[in-house]
């Protein structure tokens, strides 16, 4: 077959091919031929970035052909998709199960599964792909060799059965030594060591094909000294504890990798159980050897782990003891400072306790500073001061609720120190890139134990300020879990989560606001946190966002700093009004990138974060304004609230309760307050958050849209309510009178009120016509009843002029009821309505026929 | 001793970095020492005996274990270690020999992941009937 390679002439000949096929699809020669076209596009690199795409459409084209599904495996493969590659190498192996090239390659990718997944079945099916290759091509060195690494990571008892043959396949030859040396290594440290399970005497076996194969090697290349540490590491492999120590010497000149000999003894000891033992046999090792890279370290852990045990034991001058001999090998060692000083204190031994915390102070500056391990330093101090603010905490809240109370700005304010400092040094504690930005002297001040919480605000928050290195798993949050959660733990709170947030979704007393935001929430968390339900998929997004540690870090900041703006929000209502906008407005610079990454998490969101900040501020001066503006004083609340209404972000409730105290406030005239109620009924609508009750939001937008006239209508009923519940009805007028189109501010001066509108043809909405009727009816009876005439004359007049009012009334009662359907109302509302019209015609006929009467 | 030693780490006299293994070793010392002193009425080492089934039932979880040692009042009531020794289990020490050994990965070498992709891919098909 000649293949065409002109790629201009193949982009040319698929195009006019697939216009063939989809002019009709039965043209199957036709459509085969497009598929080929299709992948001599990508073969020949003609393809630019569009290989996976050229290459579905080929496999659309010709679904039967292995080389598409093949090339497609090679695409997702190099892009790092291994497990979509395996599943098209199995496609391309069953449509081609004799090919080699592609068994070759499917063990490639399984293998290195295999090594990413940590599974031995995985392993052992890459191995036996590679075993069909060698099968039919016993000289193929590249499959052998995969066999071999795939069998090393395979079950240990084939392995074990099958090593020297899988060994002996592999002849020396000059450009696999390197590789083959790093393997015979691996499958030293591969097998485990100890009496248990008889791995010992399985070892000698093992061990010895090992060494057959490195002399074989050695033959071939004499003098390679790698090969040489390979006999050496296999011999020593199969010695006892106190073998090993005793020829360790012999083993270091034969090895010449130390941390090969490192591992060897550190394997080895492990199993020694008594830390003292394994102290001992470490000792005499080390009296026999040169000084090795990281052994200090093997040492002081040995040494430490003896401490450790005594301290178990209850022995705690044993404990001391060794915790001072790590002070002896390594005097500048914090740990075994810090350990020290918490046997002084327990003990205490006052003075020693004081020089130790001195000395563990100045310690911790330095590790921050120039330990290669700051953050193993960082994270203990950081551990400390989260778990002192977590229990200040708890401290705090219990004595609330003991005391019926609740929490204080002071009390809020401590304990928000405490946390922005504990975060601070959990986020340098998890993330280099911060260490290395931050000024020294900052960190200094941050873990200093002689700093106090309140002067470091600034520092805090230039560390949680800093931009995150990478994205965090966020997705992980969603069901509280960390990014390390085992699969199945992960399932288990999904469950949970689903669970819990299905109830809520259900619960009857939950408003429909309520209800809605769960469902969103629910709905977002299984749209968000999908790909953390396929292996593939969540090594991918676990790949591509940053360590647990510091994602642990940012999630825990997260879910404290909420839990301490709930508590804001349920500050004392008489606590000051400043200091509490004060402390909103320090929590609301702790909306860092951390915060701002994990909020969308939590079913409350952002909406949640900023009502609460807003309760935090507000709650005391909305409760008392409430109570002003319902008390007949909306000025008061007009003054208490007009320093706050033009914060930003708005608050929805702050913009309500400006809107109808304006609308009341008696020093403001009518056409004036209405258009300002208008626009902060609008502000409150655009700050207006899923938490706020439809029906509310509902009022104000009508507000904010409300027809020039109809505002000032709305405007003057609520005033005139105000005032007839006060039974103030003469005013309640004077205040719908305002409103009446084309009338003038001022209404008659006349006695009584109500007579200033008998010739007043009704006009107006339904509620402003209702309220005329209730407020003239009202003065006509106050008026009428608080007459004392002295003639018959008089008694009449006053019946002339009270029947004239009822008439009036009765006028604007029918309006209303006309006009009233197209009020917007609620159903109850509207019921009560329709009730009271119905009880005011009634009363005003009755009126008419007593006074008529008379 | 019970205000001293809080953290399980602690309790059981193993490092924070212990495999499941060094656990259950020094669970199962510790229970024969606090077992007998149980025995003679000693009620620390009955308080303790709880402690350590506690103790095991968290750390033997890979999970709960995992969650434990982020507890920041856990990680603060412990003692500090004094050297950075982690246990390293077979497939680490894999992966450290690898590090520390050259050679590459020559299987991968021999695939088609990394170089030109041969035009004769698109005779495939027909080589396999011609048995390959």
């Amino acid at each position: 077959v000649k293949i065409q390679l002109d790629q201009t002439a193949l982009q040319r000949r698929s195009i006019a091919l697939l216009d063939v096929t989809d002019k009709d699809p039965r043209a199957a020669a036709e459509r085969i031929a497009a598929s080929e076209a299709h992948l001599r596009l990508v073969v020949t690199g003609a393809a630019g970035g569009k290989n996976r795409a050229l290459l579905h459409r080929a496999r659309n084209l010709d679904p039967y052909r292995a080389a598409t599904y093949f090339l497609l495996a090679l695409d997702l493969q190099r892009a790092g998709s291994l497990t979509a590659a395996i599943e098209h190498y199995d496609q391309a192996v069953a449509l081609a199960p004799r090919d080699l090239r592609l068994r070759f390659h499917r063990g490639y990718a399984l293998l290195e599964q295999a090594r990413r997944t940590q599974s031995a079945d995985v392993a052992d099916a890459a191995r036996d792909d590679f075993e069909l290759v060698v099968g039919t091509q016993p000289k193929n060195t590249a499959a052998a060799f995969g066999a071999l690494e795939s069998a090393l990571l395979g079950k240990t008892k084939r392995l074990r059965e099958t090593l020297a043959a899988l060994l002996a396949r592999l002849p020396p030859q000059k450009d696999w030594l390197a590789p083959m040396t790093r393997v015979l290594y691996q499958i030293i440290f591969w097998f485990g060591v100890g009496k248990a399970k008889n791995i010992d005497q399985s070892n000698k076996k093992t061990m010895g094909e090992i060494v057959d194969c490195a002399r074989a090697w050695l033959g071939a290349f004499p003098g390679d000294a790698d090969l040489g540490g390979v006999i050496a590491a296999a011999t020593a492999k199969c010695n006892t504890p106190e073998e090993l120590c005793e020829r360790i010497a012999a083993y270091a000149k034969d090895i010449p990798d130390v941390r090969v000999l490192r591992l060897l003894l550190r394997e080895r000891l492990a199993e020694v159980e008594d830390p003292t033992k394994r102290l001992q046999l470490f000792e005499q090792a080390m009296s026999r050897i040169p000084p090795l890279d990281g052994i200090a370290q093997d040492y002081l852990q040995l040494v430490h782990l003896k401490a450790k045990r005594a301290l178990a034991e209850g022995d705690l001058l044993g404990a001391r003891a060794g915790w001072q001999t790590c002070l002896a090998r390594d005097p500048d060692n914090p740990g075994a400072v810090e350990n020290l000083l918490r046997l002084a204190e327990h003990e205490g031994n006052t003075d020693e306790a004081a020089q130790l915390r001195t000395q563990l102070g100045e310690l911790q500056l330095a590790y921050a500073r120039m330990s290669p391990r700051a953050d193993l330093m960082l994270g203990r101090v950081a551990a400390r001061l989260q778990a002192e603010q977590e229990k200040a905490f708890d401290s705090t809240f219990e004595t609330v609720t003991q005391q019926g109370s609740k929490p204080t700005v002071d009390q809020t304010d401590d304990l928000l120190d405490k946390l922005t400092r504990a975060a601070a040094v959990a986020r340098l504690a998890a993330d280099p890139a911060a260490r290395k930005a931050i000024a020294a002297e900052t960190i200094r001040r941050l873990i200093d134990p002689a700093s106090e919480a309140m002067d470091l605000g600034d520092d805090a928050l230039a560390v949680l300020n800093q931009p995150l290195p990478e994205e965090p798993p966020v997705a992980y949050a969603y069901f509280d879990a960390a990014k390390d959660t085992p699969d199945a733990t992960l399932l288990e709170a999904r469950e949970r989560s689903m669970t819990r947030w299905t109830e809520l979704e259900a619960e009857p007393s939950r408003s429909p606001e309520g209800r809605e935001r769960v469902r969103l929430h629910r709905e977002r968390a299984e749209r968000v946190t999908a790909s953390l339900f396929d292996p593939e998929s969540r090594a991918a997004y676990d790949a591509s966002t940053c360590g647990v540690e510091l994602a642990e870090a940012c999630r825990s900041y997260t879910s404290a700093l909420l839990r301490l703006v709930h508590m804001g929000s349920a500050i004392k209502e008489d606590e000051d009004a400043a200091r509490r906008v004060w402390l909103a407005d320090k929590l609301a610079v702790l909306r860092t990138p951390a915060v701002i990454a994990y909020l969308p998490t939590t079913s409350d969101g952002e909406a949640g974060f900023r009502r609460g900040l807003a309760e935090c501020a507000f709650d005391g001066l909305l409760k008392r304004g409430f109570d002003a503006m319902n008390n007949g004083r909306p000025e008061e609340a007009i003054d208490l609230i007009a320093a706050h209404v033009d914060r930003k972000p708005g608050y929805f409730h702050l913009h309500r309760l400006y809107v109808f105290s304006i609308m009341r406030d008696p020093r403001l005239p009518l056409d004036q307050a209405a258009p300002i109620a208008q626009q902060f009924a609008a502000r409150a609508v655009e700050s207006a958050e899923s938490f706020d009750p439809a029906a509310l939001i509902g009022e104000m937008q009508r507000i904010a849209g409300d027809r020039p006239d109809h505002m000032l209508q709305r405007a003057a009923v609520s005033r005139a309510r105000h005032f007839l519940d006060k039974d103030k009805s003469a005013q309640a007028l004077t205040a719908l009178w305002s409103a009446y189109p084309g009338m003038g501010m001022t209404m008659q001066n006349v006695t009584p009120a109500a007579s200033a509108w008998v010739n007043v043809k009704p006009t107006g909405r339904g509620l402003y016509a209702w309220t005329v009727a209730r407020s003239l009816r009202d003065n006509s009876i106050s008026w009428y009843n608080a007459q004392s005439p002295y003639t018959q004359y008089d008694v009449r007049t006053n019946q002339v002029t009270a029947l004239k009012i009822g008439r009036s009334a009765e006028r604007w009662a029918k309006l209303a009821q006309q006009e009233m359907p197209a009020e917007t109302l609620g159903d109850e509302e509207r019921g009560q309505l329709d009730e009271a019209m119905r009880g005011l015609l009634e009363s005003l006929e009755k009126d008419r026929r007593t006074l008529s009467g008379l | 001793m019970k205000n001293l030693v809080e953290n399980y780490y602690d309790l059981l006299g193993v490092a924070h970095t212990a495999s499941t293994d060094e656990i259950k070793v020094a669970e199962n010392a510790l229970l024969k020492i606090y077992e007998a002193r149980s025995k003679k009425g000693d009620a620390l080492a009955t308080q303790i005996l709880q402690k350590l089934n506690e103790a095991d039932a968290t750390l033997t979880d890979p999970a709960r274990r995992a969650a434990y040692d982020r507890k920041a009042s856990a990680i603060a009531a412990g003692f500090a270690d004094v050297a950075y020794s982690p246990q390293i289990d077979k497939y680490e020490k894999v992966r450290a020999v690898t590090e520390w050994f050259e050679g590459g990965d020559p299987v991968r070498a021999a695939t088609l992941l990394d170089g030109k992709l041969p035009v004769d891919l698109l005779a495939y098909d027909r080589l396999l009937d011609e048995g390959n």
